[in-house]
């Protein structure tokens, strides 16, 4: 991959050179925002497969200039991963509502950025096998083609909508939060009633166009200005929020309907089909962490498929699993 | 990838530079501790801030160059001066003297790394 990392810190850009160039990755260093900036729009310029970006940095800051790059539509899913000394919540937060992928901590450990870097590059790779076989996940800052079809269980990106990350970032998320925010943390799911039965009978566009409505509804009646939410896929969302402010996910599945009620959809000619929303339980991270919190997460989204009563889907129990690996 | 023999060799280049900042970088926090000393947290919060960010960037790298004290001070006061001075901020008091025992401390670790 191509690499570009950005880090005030001299003595950073040099160990991440020392860990990460070679022959697998050709990394290139800036030593501030406005530098890497340069780099990134220069005219011409190659694009970089992977960004890494400290956090703290004078002048503009680590996290405004990951919202730069995601709003620059021919850079806006780049990979990003944060690098910081900081794993306190708010600095979490922000990393995360900015558009970060994943959250490397610092001190930094060679094997550990080798890990999270051959992880992007695996994704990377699916991503682009998953292209070559006509099966492309939309691009989130300039779909190549959104009437292009894609699997219902795909966690498609939903760009634009503040609270609303993608699902990769919404794993990562979960996993860096510390122990003291996972005591205070919760998830649950918001699954869409027939969703499978609107993904068959709509066109590829039509069904981004109500996942995308239904993020935005969610966004809008989210009780924790805080909390995130991603689109899992099977007409699933799953949310993370504080407890004590999520605490009644059946109560916003009822906000939503409201929200939804004036909303038909119609389509092959058939009476009009109005969108209803069931919740999940709410499931609390108290005492888990990593895999057991990822099971949790998943869980909360099985809890969703089962409230829409939503049927088997093609991909089967295992693989949906996985998704969440 | 490179090997663990041409890494190896690459880290201790840069534990050497590091090494030198860190001479750099004791001498400007002290001199950041010796201004907060004397002054209440209203005028001291500019030497505060700059001793809060090189305590900040060596609380990055130390630990990983195998200065795991040292890292540990540095993020015990980048933590504490960055609270304190956030709930200036805000209006809650604060005094100086608790800060300028963490900056001590970690002068004191500095010293520790270079007399190591």
């Amino acid at each position: 991959m191509r690499i570009l990392a950005v880090d005030d810190d001299e003595i950073v850009r040099d160990l991440l050179v020392e860990f990460i160039d070679g022959s697998e990755h050709k990394l290139t260093t800036a030593p501030s925002a406005s530098a890497a900036w340069e780099m990134i729009t220069r005219s011409g310029a190659a694009p970089f497969d992977c960004i890494l970006i400290d956090i703290q940095m004078p002048g503009v800051d680590g996290v405004q200039l990951c919202s730069m790059i995601r709003r620059r539509k021919p850079t806006g899913e780049v990979p990003i991963l944060m690098l910081t000394a900081r794993t306190d919540k708010e600095a979490v937060d922000a990393a995360f509502s900015a558009g970060a992928t994943d959250y490397l901590t610092k001190p930094l450990i060679a094997n550990e950025v080798r890990a999270r870097l051959g992880l992007i590059s695996a994704l990377q790779d699916a991503q682009r096998r998953q292209q070559n076989a006509s099966l492309p996940l939309p691009d989130r800052a300039e779909p190549p083609d959104w009437d292009s079809p894609f699997a219902f269980e795909e966690p498609l990106p939903v760009p634009g909508i503040d609270q609303v990350i993608d699902f990769v970032s919404m794993k990562n998320y979960v996993a860096q939060l510390s122990r003291s925010a996972l005591f205070h943390s919760s998830v649950f799911a918001l699954s869409i009633r027939k969703a499978k039965r609107f993904h068959s009978a709509m066109r590829p566009f039509e069904f981004h166009c109500l996942i995308t409505d239904v993020a935005e509804g969610i966004a809008e009646t989210f009780d924790d200005p805080s909390g995130f939410v991603a689109y899992a896929g099977s007409g699933t969302f799953v949310c993370v929020g504080e407890t004590r402010r999520v605490a009644d996910p059946s109560a916003l599945a009822v906000r939503l309907g409201k929200v939804f009620n004036s909303i038909e959809l119609h389509f092959e000619g058939e009476r009009p089909h109005s969108v209803r929303i069931s919740a999940s339980p709410l499931h609390r991270l108290v005492w888990k962490s990593g895999r057991s919190a990822m099971q949790t997460l998943y869980d909360a989204f099985q809890g969703g498929l089962e409230a829409a009563d939503n049927p088997d889907t093609l991909f089967g129990h295992s693989r949906l699993e996985k998704l969440f690996a | 990838m490179k090997d663990e023999a041409t890494l190896t060799e690459g880290l201790a280049r840069v534990r050497a530079k590091f090494l030198t900042m860190v001479i750099e970088r004791r001498a400007r926090v002290a001199t950041c501790a010796d201004i907060a000393r004397v002054r209440d947290l209203e005028d001291a919060t500019e030497a505060l801030e700059e001793a809060g960010h090189l305590l900040h960037q060596l609380a990055g790298t130390s630990g990983t160059l195998g200065f795991v004290p040292l890292g540990q001070a540095a993020r015990i006061g980048t933590d504490e001066i960055r609270r304190a001075l956030a709930e200036h901020r805000q209006g809650i008091k604060h005094s100086t003297p608790p800060l300028v025992m963490l900056l001590d401390a970690f002068v004191q670790e500095c010293d520790a790394v270079l007399q190591g």
